[in-house]
């Protein structure tokens, strides 16, 4: 096997260019994305270890047999990102017993509320952890995955637009809207709370 | 903790799995715009035969029949057409949005420019004649093509409203009276006593014309203006066989 150390100076699309021709540079692009992936798979889905260790493993093969496909044009994350999504999102259509409750870590929502996400953190404070994860896995898969790539895997635009392949435009709406949505929902859980 | 990269690349390894080729993505994407470039082009001609009937059609007797411009609209259009550009459009923009870069435009934006795209070539299928051809190789090649079509035949077929056309089989002059057979091949009578023609020409044998009037039993009918049918002086200067 190639060395670490040898694809670590390249780009991904010098890797991609390597791995045509020797599959054992495909190591260090799997090695590049393997935890980023992982946590991506993990939030959009919530399955257990295992399964997104099994759901990963295909994603790296189907990425593998498309890489003649690959546009340099376009970026390599973005690509393996889509096709991670489109995978996951597919297993959990075939399989619901996949679907469990995320618990993001605290680092995650930290992270959401210091992003120009505009959920003010007083705001946060009051509701709490828990209690914001709980909203943020009720919503709809939709504007969740625009949530976890614009705040928390902190794609722009463009990128998001390419994993989702939706128009730029579109992003934005789907954005602002759930950013209307939480916020809502999070009105509402207040004054749940403030009757019981 | 298991190394997934390592363990991937062990399965690829071991399963013998490689790339597809380059050609298979090359023909996958190049079929897109092939069939991309087909449904604007077949939308381009269900677009030109749009134009081509509605065009052709006598837009001005509708008020010798009482009928509303909205109504009369509503009768004459070409609903089988309007389906097939409709659906073609459709495919148009499914196979730009399964091009490399087609998901980066907003479906109307993709659905308004194929219109425009098909409604341009149209009007050059239109302009050239070739809707015309395909208009009468469909309507002598495919049984039944003109029942589904309101087209002039049908418009100027409606006798009890009023409207018959076909041609002069014989001329009683005398008696004010000329023969003549419709596009069931029945014979008429018609009265032309009280008869005003419209345009500058002759009463011959033979000659395609229509007729404004009033059915006065089954096979009778008395004319009040005579037309005569839309020949190849009148239109783009192909025209030939209807009325």
């Amino acid at each position: 096997m190639a060395k670490i150390s040898d694809g670590k100076q390249k780009t991904d699309a010098q890797l991609v260019a390597l791995t045509l021709k020797n599959q054992e540079y495909y190591y260090h692009l799997m090695k590049r994305y393997e935890s980023s992936l992982t946590s991506y798979i993990y939030r959009l889905s919530g399955m257990k270890r295992t399964d997104i260790q099994d759901i990963l493993q295909e994603v790296f093969i189907l990425v593998y047999q498309n890489l003649n496909d690959y546009d340099e044009n376009f970026k390599f994350s973005s690509w393996i990102y889509r096709i991670a999504r489109n995978y996951t999102i597919s297993m959990l259509r075939k399989n619901p017993k996949y679907v469990q409750n995320i618990s993001w870590d605290e680092h995650d929502l930290e992270q959401l509320i210091q992003s120009d996400f505009n959920l003010e953190e007083s705001f946060i404070q009051k509701i709490g952890y828990e209690d914001l994860l709980q909203i943020i896995n009720l919503l709809p898969l939709k504007y969740r995955e625009v949530i976890i790539l614009k705040f928390i895997e902190e794609k722009d635009y463009q990128e998001i637009s390419d994993i989702l392949k939706k128009p730029i435009g579109t992003v934005g709406t789907l954005i602002n809207r759930a950013r209307k949505i939480l916020s809502k929902e999070i009105d509402r859980h207040r004054e749940g709370e403030k009757y019981d | 903790m298991i190394d997934i990269s390592k363990a991937t690349l062990e399965k690829m390894k071991r399963e013998n799995i490689h790339p597809r080729p380059r050609l298979y993505f090359l023909t996958k994407n190049l079929f897109f715009w092939l069939m991309f470039s087909l449904a604007t082009i077949l939308g381009g001609i269900s677009f030109g035969m749009i134009m081509f009937i509605t065009g052709d059609l006598d837009w001005d007797i509708y008020h010798y029949l009482g009928i509303s411009v909205s109504k009369a609209v509503l009768i004459s259009l070409p609903y089988l057409w309007i389906t097939f550009m409709l659906f073609f459009l459709f495919i148009t923009c499914y196979n730009f949005i399964h091009t490399r870069t087609g998901y980066r435009h907003h479906f109307i934006m993709i659905f308004f420019i194929s219109l425009l795209v098909s409604a341009i070539l149209g009007l050059v299928f239109y302009q050239y004649g070739w809707t015309e051809t395909i208009d009468r190789q469909l309507r002598s090649r495919i049984p039944g093509y003109h029942h589904l079509i309101y087209g002039r035949e049908k418009q100027w077929m409606q006798p009890a409203r009023g409207l018959l056309s076909g041609n002069i089989t014989v001329i009683d002059r005398e008696n004010s009276i000329l023969f003549l057979k419709d596009y069931s091949n029945k014979e008429w009578q018609v009265d032309i006593s009280q008869t005003r023609v419209k345009g500058m020409f002759p009463i011959t044998n033979n000659l395609k014309i229509k007729i404004l009037g009033q059915q006065l039993s089954e096979y009778t009918f008395k004319a009040v203006e005579i037309r005569v049918g839309r020949g190849s002086s009148q239109k783009r200067g192909r025209r030939t066989g209807q009325p």
